[in-house]
């Protein structure tokens, strides 16, 4: 109860303040008079009476605000006291407000931006139950170059059995599907086919309808879909009765179990979110097959099991199998279970990482020219604080009112910030990986608002903190002998300090830039060894039902190709197994040279493709010994194969390559010894910043067995490839209108992508380090010309005694150079430490390449001096008289 | 003498609950009757009552109305409240305690 009460009578004195203020004076009034009629009653005169009175109660104006005190909120009044003359100090001086804010909308703008990246690529968790507890596999092949590898449909079901440390085991791998509806046009679906048990590993379950059974991926079993909600949407008017009725997908009917959540799309695919999934049954060839690695799968933990745990028992099952199977095994050096969230975020985490550094460093120099700006803005104010501190204004109170100016600066820089962040969601967009896009969305949510809040508090201490102790620190004994003028020593000093810092960080800044625009520049200068110009290029996913059979689908393929050839405006066309620069695993098989000892104890990984003729003329890949393949390369003919330069050189050196024989797999298997006949360059095959792996071209119609065929089509045009589009599409349709052509897109854009992540990386940099320097340039003027004008008077002295324009020149400039030079040195060590981080986001470049330091500091010094030079200049120009006159 | 800093420390507490524990009286009033009561020898210096008025309204061991009085003015009344009256026997028998042991001191020879 008294409590209640308690905080009643706190309410009151809160928001009643004003009558409860007025109400005190009425009190105290009503206790004067009474004692001064009183005292009128014991003789006085009314003139006396008032005085003692007066005297007998004490100082009112004293008494009134102890009492306050008892009141409480007194630190809420001053706070308030505080912002309302921060904001009126603020309103005099427009300049030096809208240049702080504007310095600190920037910093605090991109720092928010890019944290709303990182939230939405790193920290949000995956919208899946429990989802710390979800693990994927890889098999790492790391000797042959490829250490995150997916898992063979066996190791699945290894990986499965150890139900110690996981509680199940799903896999996926990602399809396409043919899809038509009532006899329309087939459009092309992205699928997945998964094991039964997907959803209930991920834990999320479907909308309506229910998930698929354990009896459904059994090889057999009915063929049965679960539709994605934008499918749904589009497709069926988001109608219920769906479920139950047979769609066809690849012209075979399927029974529509289910409808799953919007946004759920597992696995993330580059070219668009996931429309079905299909469950699917291993056939024992494929469980026989341990090198073909396909499987995305995905493990659950159990509750209490370690990641390091699970990995134990998986490096344990590892090791059995590649003792077991020794030739199916090779390479593999271990298995490995790794947070999904980490695979999912693996490539784009170093890159956000580089970012976020980069934008911290630009809200410190930001800080720092705003400290800056603040001390200088003192000198003036000086009159101002010392006034305040001579009529009892304590250290604490004078810091904390400068602290309230610095605290709705940041606000206002923080709420500006905020919105420049927002209102940069479009273009940030690109900073996502694509295949995390459908799950990972911009948004303002809590976190990006706390951490702006968060970020523009930090902002307020770290400018204004030093600033405000050094401006508050006034003895008044010297400042009032100075006559309020004030000499700036220690002050210079501190500014000194921030601006060396901001030329630091600038250098860091600008050192990271100039290493990714390095590597960009070295990306684009790589020579793929095709020319992907006039290239057009699209995928053709033929239904298994109907073109699973091998002579089927070579009729198929084969007017497919003679009609390409025949479009006017097309020089040629060609069919090949993998597009070059698509495929980031690349296409993996096993070759031994013949004759060759190196390679007999252990075959060559090779990157191995069944092309038609055609393929590499198209992408103008150059023979440059033998020939290149034919009509004559075809069944029951000498069985041959085209290498590339590396191989030749490598197999057989310096020996003619044409002519010797290698075959697939180990020098003991059954597949048969292949003639070379041709060499071509070298092309970049899995990457531009990868490097050239040895090439094995086999000819499509010698390739029956291969579980590869030729399913991408290259097209040469004479115009713009694009333009070809439409013709090849109506061409397709007229041979086989339920087989849509996929994924149209140029060699160009292909070559593009490889590009274009590192592109948008090293423009943001740029734009950062840009950014910085000018915020920097700007600081460093003007302290040099705060400088200058504090010591016109000295100036003046010595002109006055015989001193020359260049003596003057030198004495600013030489303080201009001594921070440049101490800004560099801490700058050079900072950058050193930094860009070891940068890693594999370079390429072709050094991380303390010389070239890049040296340019840097050039340049950095350039701006830095030139920013010194006007004020140097304007110090020469000082006229001794009107200087002396201050005096 | 008689200077509110002279008063031992949270004495005035206890002689203002003292005070109003008879009846609810205004500042002045309260201020006369600690003077009247102690036979002069306790010149509470009027103003400072006010601070530990608000106090102790605050601290809910008094409470204030405004009231007319005799001569028909308005005045703030204070008066002891049930938490007050506890406080002053508590801060009575404290103030009790030690002056019994400063006489104890005193009176040793």
């Amino acid at each position: 109860m008294a409590w209640a009460w308690r905080f009643w009578l706190r309410l009151q004195t809160l928001f009643r303040r004003d009558q409860i203020v007025h109400r005190l004076d009425d009190e105290i009034q009503f206790h004067l008079d009474q004692q001064i009629s009183e005292n009128i009653a014991a003789g006085m005169s009314l003139e006396e009476a008032r005085y003692t009175a007066q005297r007998t109660f004490g100082n009112p104006t004293f008494l009134k605000e102890k009492t306050r005190d008892t009141w409480g909120w007194t630190w809420l009044e001053q706070i308030g006291q505080d912002l309302r003359h921060g904001a009126r100090m603020l309103r005099k001086s427009p300049v030096f407000t809208a240049a702080a804010v504007l310095t600190l909308t920037l910093g605090i703008g991109a720092t928010t931006a890019i944290f709303s990246v990182v939230d939405a690529v790193l920290l949000r968790p995956l919208p899946y139950r429990d989802p710390q507890r979800l693990v994927s596999f890889f098999e790492d092949l790391g000797e042959v170059g490829y250490p995150r590898t997916r898992v063979s449909p066996s190791t699945y079901l290894d990986l499965k059995a150890q139900t110690r440390v996981f509680e199940d085991v799903a896999a996926v791998n990602e399809t396409g599907f043919n899809f038509s509806r009532d006899g329309s046009g087939a459009r092309q679906l992205s699928g997945a086919l998964v094991t039964y048990n997907l959803f209930a590993v991920l834990g999320s379950q479907p909308l309506i309808g229910t998930g698929f059974l354990p009896e459904e991926d059994r090889p057999g079993a009915s063929h049965v879909v679960l539709l994605s909600f934008s499918l749904w949407q589009s497709e069926f008017a988001g109608s219920a009765r769906i479920i139950g009725q047979t769609i066809r997908l690849n012209d075979e009917p399927y029974t529509v179990k289910g409808v799953m959540r919007p946004g759920f799309s597992f696995p993330d695919k580059e070219i668009g979110p996931i429309q079905v999934w299909v469950p699917r049954a291993f056939t024992s060839e494929e469980l026989a097959a341990r090198t073909a690695r396909y499987l995305i799968a995905v493990g659950r933990l159990r509750p209490g099991i370690s990641l390091t745990e699970a990995n134990t028992d998986v490096r344990v099952l590892a090791s059995q199998d590649i003792r077991q199977y020794p030739n199916d095994m090779l390479g593999v050096s271990r298995f490995f279970a790794e947070p999904l969230q980490e695979s999912n975020t693996h490539d784009a985490k170093r890159g956000l990482v580089l970012l976020m550094s980069a934008v911290g460093l630009i809200l410190l120099i930001a800080c720092a020219n705003v400290a800056n700006l603040l001390l200088s803005r003192a000198a003036g104010r000086r009159r101002e604080i010392v006034l305040r501190a001579a009529l009892g204004a304590s250290t604490g109170r004078i810091v904390r009112q400068l602290l309230a100016e610095s605290g709705l600066l940041s606000i206002v820089g923080g709420v500006f910030g905020t919105i420049v962040a927002i209102s940069s969601f479009t273009f940030l967009k690109r900073l996502i990986p694509e295949d995390l896009s459908h799950t990972a969305s911009l948004t303002f949510n809590l976190p990006v608002f706390g951490f702006s809040v968060f970020v523009s508090v930090a902002c307020s201490l770290l400018f204004g903190l030093a600033p405000a102790r050094q401006t508050a620190k006034v003895d008044l004994n010297e400042a009032l002998r100075e006559g309020g003028r004030g000499s700036a020593g220690s002050r210079q000093k501190l500014s000194d300090v921030f601006v060396s810092a901001e030329i630091a960080l600038s250098l860091v800044l600008l050192v990271c830039a100039g290493l990714l625009l390095k590597s960009f520049w070295n990306l684009r200068r790589v020579d793929p060894g095709f020319q992907p110009d006039h290239v057009l290029t699209l995928d053709l996913d033929l239904a298994e039902r109907k073109y699973g059979d091998w002579v089927e689908r070579t009729r198929f393929l084969e007017r497919f190709l003679e009609a390409a050839r025949a479009l006017p405006g097309v020089q040629s066309a060609g069919l090949t197994g993998g597009m070059p620069l698509t495929s980031k695993g690349g296409l993996r098989e096993e070759a031994t040279p013949e004759g060759s000892t190196a390679w007999n104890e252990i075959p060559a990984t090779v990157v191995y493709r069944v092309i038609t003729p055609g393929f590499l003329e198209t992408l103008k890949i150059p023979i440059i010994r033998g020939r290149l393949f034919d009509s004559r390369d075809r069944e029951q003919q000498p069985q041959v194969v085209i290498i590339n330069q590396k191989a030749a050189q490598d197999f057989w050196p310096k020996q003619d390559p044409v002519g010797k024989r290698l075959k697939l797999g180990r020098a003991d298997g059954e597949s048969p010894w292949l003639q070379v006949v041709g060499v071509t360059r070298d092309i970049k095959e899995v990457g531009l910043n990868e490097p050239t792996r040895y090439e094995v071209y086999c000819p499509y119609l010698q390739s029956r067995s291969s579980w590869q065929w030729p399913r991408f089509v290259v097209v040469r045009t004479t115009g713009e490839p694009l333009q070809a589009q439409e013709e090849l599409r109506r061409m397709g349709a007229s041979i086989d209108p339920q087989e849509p052509l996929n994924n149209v897109m140029t060699m160009n854009e292909i070559v593009d992508r490889e590009t274009s992540q590192t592109a948008t990386q090293a423009a943001l940099l740029s734009g950062l380090a840009a950014l910085a320097l000018i915020i920097a340039g700007v600081g460093i003027y003007g302290v040099m010309a705060y400088l200058v004008s504090q010591r016109t008077n000295e100036m003046g002295i010595r002109i006055a005694l015989g001193a020359h324009r260049h003596d003057i020149l030198r004495l600013v400039l030489g303080h201009g150079t001594r921070l440049v030079l101490a800004g560099v040195a801490t700058g050079s060590v900072g950058a050193c430490m930094l860009t070891q981080l940068m890693g594999t986001l370079l390429f072709g470049v050094s991380p303390f390449d010389p070239l890049t330091f040296a340019g840097v500091t050039l340049v950095l010094t350039f701006v830095a001096l030139a920013a010194c030079f006007i004020p140097a200049l304007r110090a020469t120009r000082v006229d001794p008289m009107v200087a002396l006159r201050y005096e | 003498m008689g200077k509110p800093s002279d008063l031992v420390q949270g004495t005035l507490d206890l002689l203002i609950l003292k005070t109003v524990s008879l009846e609810p009286k205004h500042g002045w009033a309260i201020a006369k009757r600690i003077q009247q009561v102690s036979g002069e020898v306790l010149q509470v210096q009027q103003g400072s009552l006010y601070p530990a008025l608000h106090r102790l309204e605050q601290k809910a061991w008094i409470k204030a109305k405004w009231k007319e009085t005799e001569t028909g003015r308005q005045a703030k009344f204070y008066s002891l409240t049930a938490a007050g009256r506890g406080q002053l026997e508590k801060e009575a028998a404290n103030w009790s305690r030690l002056s019994e042991a400063i006489n104890l001191v005193v009176e040793t020879t």
